[in-house]
């Protein structure tokens, strides 16, 4: 039972994985821009962050991710994106770049992402 | 017998070196389309269709029914995205896109015929138009060019941008296979394609910048003086008619009429597997081998035979050669040079000589079955029924271009004579039943004339991929165990040599040996040698993969191992020969690949040896047994070195 | 004999391959390495390159027939007199060259002298815009030629070059400063504040500051180094794209001499975020007389630390390597280039992918501009705000402008971005004009009645090429020269640009002999429309522009003509 916010501009996504969220009793806000998402992380003040990468800008993602670093911010992030298959490189999380708890590709099978925010949660 | 594919990992990409300006990005596509986000909705044409994430919209479209068309885009090449008749609108920006190369990673809107889209392909067409020799009538394409279709479903009722009156490039006639016209040309690149990444024989690229662009050969040498191997595959993908083979059936028809000449035609195993397609409403797969029979009849050949025969012979003579070669290096000493590599596609044995001369005698000797067929004719054949082999003319029915060049090798006439005079492709022989009148689907059986006997199971596989290689292990097998084959797979189909794989590698461990059978009497003394041994086999098909086996041999790699290579230039086999009918991919190829095996299956002999009118040559005419010194003569032949020098 | 050089040609690829690399990407420089040596490119040299890099002798043709200075005529003079045919070089006299330089050597364009000394061609914009008409004697550059210097010049070959009065290197006339051409920070002050910051806060800043691509797409910068940045994989490539090929465009061999160490900050900076080793130099192969300059420059980096192994100390590594081009002007076109990068015809690619995810060799590239670059090295010096300072909105920054055609003051301007085309044209003299090219040959010509409009991302764009029509200018003529253009230099590869530009320069010269109806005209119009949407890259995209923009807005001036006897 947590609050979780998540930013991606695909919305059918967007509502899969609210249901798949909601059916482990998580809390879910969704987010689908890199600014309305700064204002729900502020606003709602959420536990876990589920991030996708290319949204209206290519790299949105990284600089929500770089933002909330520098706000020092408690709530952990799940990266998930398919940014990896689209652009055909490799992305993962480090400290400076990349700075957030876990990195995901997309797709993702509903019971891993469950267990992806179990873990994070527990963290 | 193990399957040992997956010890193989040959999908390691060396061709870095190929633009990637003809290469789309591809996006994979997701393993478990029940994960979150593996499928994407799209929207085309207001119509809502869920794909796995990288689809294309072309892709998307297809499943939902709406055509695009398309022009540069082949299922058997990368996406080249240069012709852009297949263009659409996506919702969001300005450009139209091209469909064939958009993989879909975002939800997206498309429309795929408004007023933008349907002026943009107009022009495009009129474009492509305004630089084509358009002469319909004398077109070997006429009634199956894509460009044609086009124009009638865009309802081209004249020339907006103009076009090409008089050609002015002229036709290169200089290959006995392969002639262009580059009149016709509308640069798609799928011949560059084909030819580089699909064979990596390199015939052509693009050259020039601008209007000056075009394809050319190095130099734009005429075919006959830069390395081309023959195999026909451009022509197979060809749109238009720039590429076609060189037709010998006028030639052929006067011979006919020449009351004093005998024509004989052999048919090789995979024409009957697809001429049909040539014939209105005849789906892909359906044999006509009997029809066609009557149909050559019909036409005015003296004789039809079946290449199963030769394809039989070539078995005993090359498996001979093989069981020579190992005994030679296991029990003598000697060292023979193994892997022994098949010599039957005149492409891939053209290949070898070009690319890779220093292995050239890992080739077995043994001629092609055309090759073999036709000596045998013009001495055997001629002598039983008396004839002159002078007045022999001997046609060969095949699935392939290269043939055509193959039976005009100067090393081709051991019997005094051309064994072969012309090759003839399916594409050809089913334009010559159109001008007799003929419906072939409609025609009723009729059989093979002796006296080569009628089809064997054995022989026709010989027209996919791995056959050859499924023959050699049916006949040597149970020769050397003195065991069926069919103990150890069922109804004797040896699985792990079929199939589409680009490389395929299976070992057959020899657990007991037999006595010598009679045919190999005075060649070795016993098996003995062989008990416990493991046969180990890799079938490739595709001159691309042939030169991913012959690096890795090169290398010392796994496939060094092998006592025994098949390679086919062809994509498919011979099923999906240069002669074969057009459009090719792999679909067509496998419904193809079904219908000979189904002949296989539906056949009374299955193993070469035992093919009654190959027990019979061997008693009478060549009656030291294979690979003795009269089928030397005969039936084996040598190679030339080429090198790759162009002068 | 044939044996002998055979076996000569391949000990020459040998060596240069352990210089270049043995894989296809060494294809342009060894090509380069052997045509100085060897004059030209013999079927040979083309088999046995082929054969040494493992590819078909037909590709390497493919790529030599690609891009125009490669040559593999034997016929060809010791000197090889280029005459820029391109529009500003036309604009000022170019045909009064061309004619004296034909009656001094007695041949035509496209031909040799019997001595073997001189051939003379065309070829298209070399950078010399406002000092035209321009031309190159081999990698040698000549200014503002005029019928009289002709002589001379050619006089000078004969002398081998011995004694003369014309210059090695030509510069630019720089008429109006601004911050950036005038900011007077240290030395490296950019690159040493960048060392000290975090590499996602470089990105921020250069995010904050808006810059985008100065090349003309006006991406933004800071996307393309996130990207690139954030992937991971052992080699990361930073590749300044100095292939200026831009009609009317100059500013990059101005700043690419001038500027050198800004540029190099620039890229040394992106190599810091992106956590690139090696980066790329692409430089035109009409700059060819820069290339000294620049390996020297490279060279005393490398001696002062900015450059090797571990720059200023901070433990940072980056070599860079120049990498010359051979006259395309689709290779300024990032994907192309990148093609051109691995030693193949440059062509551009398919999209998707989109720029930011096209990587040399599939590893994490940025591409920018010399411009880009430079303003990326003086923003984090000076920081975002003073860079937002100038500009609109969505288009920040002060940026260079290339001005030539008919004005009192050709040369080099610093303005803001969204200044208006009347305002230019006051500060160029160029107040009289009935027309203006903004962005060059794929640009808009923009006519009298729309000078208010402003030139910026978000109306009119322009990588920096200002092309000034005076009153008495033949529109008609400007359209031919720009089409002229584009038919040669398509890359050849999708129908619509490849067969579209003919179709649009025969309708031109159906119009210069009166024989084109408006019908017909509208027709064109659509086909422009149609490669406007439909052609595979910007080229092909923007090569209608100049042509549509022309007949729309002087279509009483193109129609109707009478022809012109001879």
């Amino acid at each position: 039972m947590a609050k979780i916010l998540i930013v991606d501009d695909d919305y059918d996504f967007v509502s899969g994985v609210k249901t798949v969220l909601e059916s482990a009793d998580h809390e879910v806000t969704a987010a689908y821009s890199r600014e309305e998402g700064m204002k729900l992380f502020e606003q709602e003040e959420p536990d876990l962050i589920i991030l996708d990468v290319m949204m209206d800008e290519p790299d949105d993602g990284f600089t929500m991710a770089q933002d909330l670093k520098r706000k020092h911010a408690k709530a952990s992030v799940l990266m998930l994106s398919s940014v990896g298959q689209v652009t055909g490189l490799e992305f993962d999380k480090d400290d400076e770049m990349v700075p957030v708890d876990a990195f995901e590709e997309k797709p993702i099978m509903p019971n891993k992402l469950l267990e992806k925010v179990k873990e994070l949660l527990n963290n | 017998m193990t399957d040992n594919k997956e010890k193989l990992d040959f999908t390691e990409d060396k061709s870095s070196r190929r633009p990637k300006s003809t290469t789309p990005s591809t996006v994979k596509k997701p393993e478990n389309t029940d994960a979150l986000g593996a499928m994407i909705k799209v929207t085309i044409d207001g119509k809502d269709i869920k794909v796995p994430m990288g689809t294309t919209i072309l892709e998307a479209a297809k499943e939902l029914g709406i055509t695009i068309p398309t022009l540069c885009d082949h299922s058997d090449l990368c996406v080249a995205g240069v012709c852009r008749i297949c263009v659409v609108e996506v919702e969001g920006q300005n450009n139209l896109q091209a469909s064939c190369a958009y993989p879909i990673t975002s939800p997206i809107k498309v429309h795929t015929h408004t007023r933008k889209v349907r002026q943009a392909r107009r022009h495009v067409l009129d474009l492509m138009l305004s630089k084509h020799y358009g002469e319909c009538y004398s077109c070997v394409r006429n009634g199956n060019c894509e460009l044609q279709d086009l124009a009638d479903q865009y309802g081209v009722d004249f020339y907006r941008f103009g076009h090409v009156e008089k050609p002015d490039k002229g036709t290169d006639e200089s290959s006995y296979a392969i002639e262009r016209d580059m009149d016709k040309c509308i640069l798609c690149r799928r011949c560059v394609r084909t030819c580089v990444d699909l064979q990596e024989v390199g015939v052509y690229d693009v050259l020039g910048r601008g209007e000056e662009t075009h394809i050319g050969t190095f130099l734009d040498k005429p075919m006959n003086d830069v390395i081309c191997i023959n195999c026909g595959q451009c022509i197979n993908r060809c749109p238009t008619g720039a590429l076609h083979a060189k037709d010998p059936s006028d030639v052929i028809w006067e011979a006919i009429d020449d009351k004093n000449k005998h024509v004989v035609i052999q048919t090789a195993p995979a024409p009957r597997s697809a001429i049909g397609e040539c014939f209105e409403g005849v789906e892909p797969g359906t044999p006509l081998t009997f029809e066609m029979n009557t149909a050559i009849r019909y036409c005015g050949f003296d004789r039809v035979f079946d290449t199963n025969f030769s394809a039989d012979l070539t078995i005993l003579e090359e498996g001979t050669e093989l069981i020579e070669r190992l005994y030679g290096t296991l029990v003598e000493g000697k060292n023979e040079s193994l892997p022994q590599f098949t010599s039957c596609s005149p492409g891939w044995v053209k290949y070898i000589e070009h690319f890779y001369p220093e292995m050239l005698k890992n080739v077995s000797s043994a001629k092609s079955p055309q090759q073999m067929f036709g000596a045998v004719i013009k001495t055997y054949y001629a002598q039983l029924n008396d004839i002159d082999p002078a007045d022999i003319v001997t046609v060969a029915l095949m699935p392939c271009t290269a043939k055509k060049f193959e039976c005009n090798r100067p090393e081709m006439n051991d019997s005094g004579y051309k064994d072969i005079d012309y090759g003839l492709t399916t594409r050809e022989l089913a334009q010559m039943f159109k001008e007799a009148g003929i419906e072939l689907p409609k025609l009723k059986k009729s059989d093979f004339d002796d006296p080569f006997g009628t089809q064997t199971g054995s022989g026709v596989i010989f027209g996919a991929t791995g056959g050859v290689m499924e023959s050699a292990i049916r006949t040597v097998y149970e020769l050397v165990s003195g065991k069926k084959i069919d103990d150890l797979f069922d109804h004797a189909n040896v699985m792990p040599v079929r199939g589409f794989d680009g490389i395929k590698y299976a070992e057959l461990p020899i657990e007991e040996v037999g006595p010598v059978p009679e045919i190999l009497e005075g060649k070795i003394p016993n098996w003995d040698w062989l008990k416990g041994a493991t046969l180990k086999v890799a079938v490739a098909h595709g001159t691309a993969n042939a030169k991913k086996v012959l690096e890795n041999i090169k290398e010392g790699g796994k496939l060094s191992e092998c006592h025994f290579i098949e390679f086919m230039a062809c994509p498919g086999g011979c099923l999906g020969g240069g002669g074969m009918p057009i459009p090719t991919n792999e679909e067509i190829r496998a419904a193809r690949a079904k219908a000979i095996y189904a002949e296989d299956e539906a056949s009374e002999v299955r193993k070469s040896y035992e093919n009654p009118a190959i027990t019979k040559l061997y008693s009478d005419f060549f009656t030291d047994g294979p690979c003795s010194h009269k089928s030397h003569e005969l039936l084996h032949t040598g190679y030339k070195v080429r090198g790759k020098k162009m002068v | 004999m044939q044996v002998i050089e055979r076996e000569k040609v391949k000990t020459d690829i040998n060596d240069l391959k352990k210089k270049y690399g043995d894989d296809r990407s060494a294809l342009l420089p060894i090509l380069h390495e052997l045509q100085n040596k060897y004059n030209y490119l013999s079927d040979v040299i083309m088999q046995e390159t082929a054969h040494s890099l493992d590819i078909h002798p037909v590709e390497v043709e493919g790529v030599v027939s690609f891009y125009s200075f490669f040559r593999t005529n034997k016929k060809q003079g010791k000197y090889v007199i280029r005459l820029c045919q391109t529009i500003s070089c036309d604009l000022a006299g170019k045909e009064n060259v061309a004619r004296q330089l034909e009656n001094e050597l007695g041949i035509k364009f496209g031909e040799t002298t019997e001595d073997r000394m001189f051939t003379l061609e065309y070829t298209n914009c070399m950078g010399m815009c406002d000092k035209g008409p321009a031309m190159m004697v081999n990698d040698r550059l000549f200014a503002s030629v005029t019928p009289d210097k002709v002589s001379r010049i050619i006089a000078d070959c004969r002398n081998n070059f011995i004694k003369t009065n014309f210059p090695d290197i030509v510069p630019s006339n720089v008429v109006k400063t601004g911050p950036i051409l005038e900011s007077d920070t240290d030395k490296n002050a950019g690159l040493k504040k960048a060392l000290k910051m975090k590499r996602p806060d470089i990105i921020s800043e250069i995010k904050e500051s808006g810059l985008k691509g100065r090349g003309g797409a006006g991406f933004p910068t800071s996307v393309k180094w996130q990207l690139a940045a954030a992937a991971k994989s052992d080699k990361k490539y930073v590749v300044c794209n100095a292939d200026e090929g831009e009609p009317g465009t100059f500013k990059d061999r101005y700043l690419l001499y001038q500027h050198t160490d800004k540029l190099l900050d620039g890229m040394t900076i992106a190599a810091y975020v992106l956590g690139a080793k090696k980066g790329y130099i692409y430089l035109r192969g009409e700059y060819m007389h820069l290339k000294n300059m620049l390996l020297e420059k490279i060279e005393k980096r490398k001696e002062e630390n900015l450059l090797g192994e571990d720059i200023l100390g901070k433990g940072i590594e980056f070599d860079l390597e120049l990498r010359m081009g051979a006259g395309a002007y689709v290779c300024g076109e990032e994907t192309a280039l990148i093609e051109s990068l691995e030693g193949n015809r440059g062509e551009a690619r398919n999209r998707p992918p989109f720029p930011t995810d096209v990587g040399l060799q599939n590893h994490p590239t940025t591409v920018n501009n010399v411009e880009t670059f430079i303003d990326s090295a003086l923003i984090c010096a000076q920081g975002a705000d003073w860079f937002k300072d100038h500009g609109t909105d969505r288009s920040t920054g002060t940026k260079l402008f290339s001005v030539s055609g008919d004005c009192e003051d050709p040369g080099i301007y610093e303005l803001p971005y969204g200044i208006t085309i009347r305002d230019m044209l006051s500060e160029v003299g160029g107040e009289d004009a009935k027309a203006v090219q903004v962005g060059g040959a794929g640009g808009q010509c923009i006519p009298a009645k729309q000078f208010d409009r402003k030139i910026s991302y978000e109306d009119v764009p322009s990588g920096g090429s200002i092309i000034v029509f005076g009153p008495d200018r033949d529109m008609l003529k400007v359209a031919k020269n720009f089409m002229e253009f584009f038919v040669e230099e398509s890359c050849g590869q999708c129908t619509p640009c490849r067969e579209g530009n003919p179709k649009l320069l025969e309708g031109i010269e159906m119009l210069e002999q009166g024989r084109c109806s408006s019908s017909y005209l509208d027709e064109l119009i659509k086909l422009g429309e149609t490669m406007q949407v439909s052609s595979k890259c910007g080229l092909g995209q923007s090569s209608p522009n100049a042509f549509l923009s022309i007949v729309e807005n002087f279509k009483s001036e193109v129609l109707g003509r009478v022809p012109q006897k001879v």
